[in-house]
């Protein structure tokens, strides 16, 4: 199946980027710019009008975003900050700007596993047998997991291409 | 009462005392469970690299559970944020409703109809159940035990489609956990996000993120840090066992999963609710409750 690619200018319109008017509320409110000031989300925010989408795509800082949805819950523009920058993930990945490795890991796990173990750290390994083990000794059922049904969906998207 | 379990990934490989001790529970609460077989993962991790791949895995679950005429339940913040999300997505668009289910069915046969009820465990205790129904069954109470709760942003984040509590400053919690007849201290760092999502992209974020909430807590003293997330949970846990190994700073903040807490309420043994897989031991929890 083909996948629409997205027009990421009107994507991003559709979610109230024109709308923001720097008032700082997100950049206030965002727990990673707290700690490390290159991670800006309203000066991200006012390069998107500025220097437009291209430019943007292509700078580090956007993957700094942690996607708490605190700056969009606070936005008083209703700015829909943390799903534009989903939007500037896809659309960097989609162009090979940027292969993450946190999502390649992830990525990896679920294509081969149906799933993903690794919330901590961007890891991921399969239910590995001494788990199935300790979970007997538990007397808790083993999970049937639908392994080929993940890769199928992620075949028909076409993400394995992209991150594979 | 009875609820379809979805499992999801990290805690069946690695929370098992937050499964055992969500089960007992719910046992003891007169819920019942029934396994949901044949699932994926809910899609939450590929919800923001790429949006028709998180759609089509959340559906495909959503069509699995819809199998079992029962409301889903999950323990996870991200699981049940993705698929209430994806719920409310292709109820409000028919198009891609209709999209999505002739992918479903063209590949596996499965097809979305009437979609169910997405729920956490936080949902059924809260709402479900009721807090009043839960302080009568309490056998033990938790009388001078001070804990820190950690909600966690996805069960309240977006508030557009999780509207279950206060999206800035929940306390749902707290009152779960004072119930008990425990206290919920209050701290200024509460509603940080425990900053699990930095890993892999902005280690130094998430390390300082984990050590800003450990030293309040070490500073103000409490018996345990309760979560309801998979992701906070390991977060705080083996994030202390990684700062006490490379940095030698010992915090000794216990991390504990609400459902253990309730439990011990409950009269459930510390066995039974998994307390021996806690990595950071609640030392008094244990001593009280040997």
């Amino acid at each position: 199946m083909e996948v629409n690619v997205l027009d990421i200018k009107e994507e991003v319109k559709k979610l109230n980027a024109l709308l923001c008017y720097q008032c700082g509320t997100c950049t206030g409110t965002c727990p990673v710019a707290r700690i490390d000031t290159r991670f800006n989300p309203r000066r991200i925010l006012n390069e998107l009008k500025i220097k437009g989408i291209e430019e943007v795509l292509k700078m580090e800082e956007i993957w700094y975003c942690i996607e708490c949805f605190l700056c969009m819950e606070k936005c008083p523009q209703n700015v829909k900050i943390t799903e534009i920058f989903f939007k500037l993930y896809e659309e960097a990945i989609r162009r090979g700007i940027k292969k993450p490795q946190k999502y390649v890991g992830l990525f990896k796990a679920i294509y081969s596993t149906g799933i993903s173990t690794g919330a901590y750290g961007g890891r991921g390994e399969p239910l590995s047998g001494m788990i199935l083990k300790k979970r007997e000794t538990m007397g808790l059922p083993k999970p049937k997991i639908s392994q080929d049904a993940a890769k199928k969906i992620i075949e028909s998207t076409g993400l394995n291409k992209l991150l594979g | 009462m009875k609820y379809a379990l979805f499992l999801g990934c990290v805690i069946p490989a690695k929370l098992l005392n937050y499964e055992i001790s969500t089960r007992n529970v719910f046992k003891e609460l007169g819920v019942e469970l029934e396994y949901m077989n044949d699932f994926i993962c809910c899609g939450f991790p590929f919800e923001s690299i790429s949006e028709e791949t998180w759609l089509r895995m959340a559906a495909y679950n959503l069509a699995i559970a819809s199998r079992y005429n029962l409301d889903i339940v999950s323990m996870c913040n991200g699981c049940v944020n993705s698929l209430i999300h994806a719920k409310k997505v292709l109820e409000e668009d028919s198009k891609k409703k209709e999209e999505i289910n002739n992918f479903l069915k063209e590949n596996f046969n499965i097809e979305l109809s009437n979609i169910p009820n997405v729920k956490h465990v936080i949902h059924v205790l809260y709402n479900d159940i009721g807090k009043e129904k839960i302080r009568e069954k309490v056998k033990n109470e938790l009388k001078d035990f001070r804990f820190a709760v950690h909600v966690g942003c996805h069960i309240v984040r977006p508030s557009t489609y999780m509207n279950f509590d206060n999206p800035i400053e929940p306390e749902k919690l707290d009152e779960l956990v004072e119930i008990l007849g425990a206290e919920s201290v209050r701290y200024t760092t509460k509603y940080l996000c425990c900053g699990n999502y930095a890993r892999g992209i902005n280690d130094k974020v998430s390390i300082e993120l984990l050590k800003r909430k450990m030293e309040e807590l070490k500073n103000i003293g409490v018996d345990g840090l309760i979560t309801i997330c998979p992701a906070c949970y390991l977060q705080y846990e083996m994030g202390q066992l990684e700062i006490r190994m490379k940095e030698k700073i010992s915090y000794d903040i216990p991390v504990i999963h609400y459902t253990q807490i309730l439990g011990l309420a409950l009269g459930i043994s510390p066995k039974e609710l998994g307390f021996d897989l806690n990595k950071i031991k609640p030392k008094k929890i244990l001593e009280k409750f040997k």
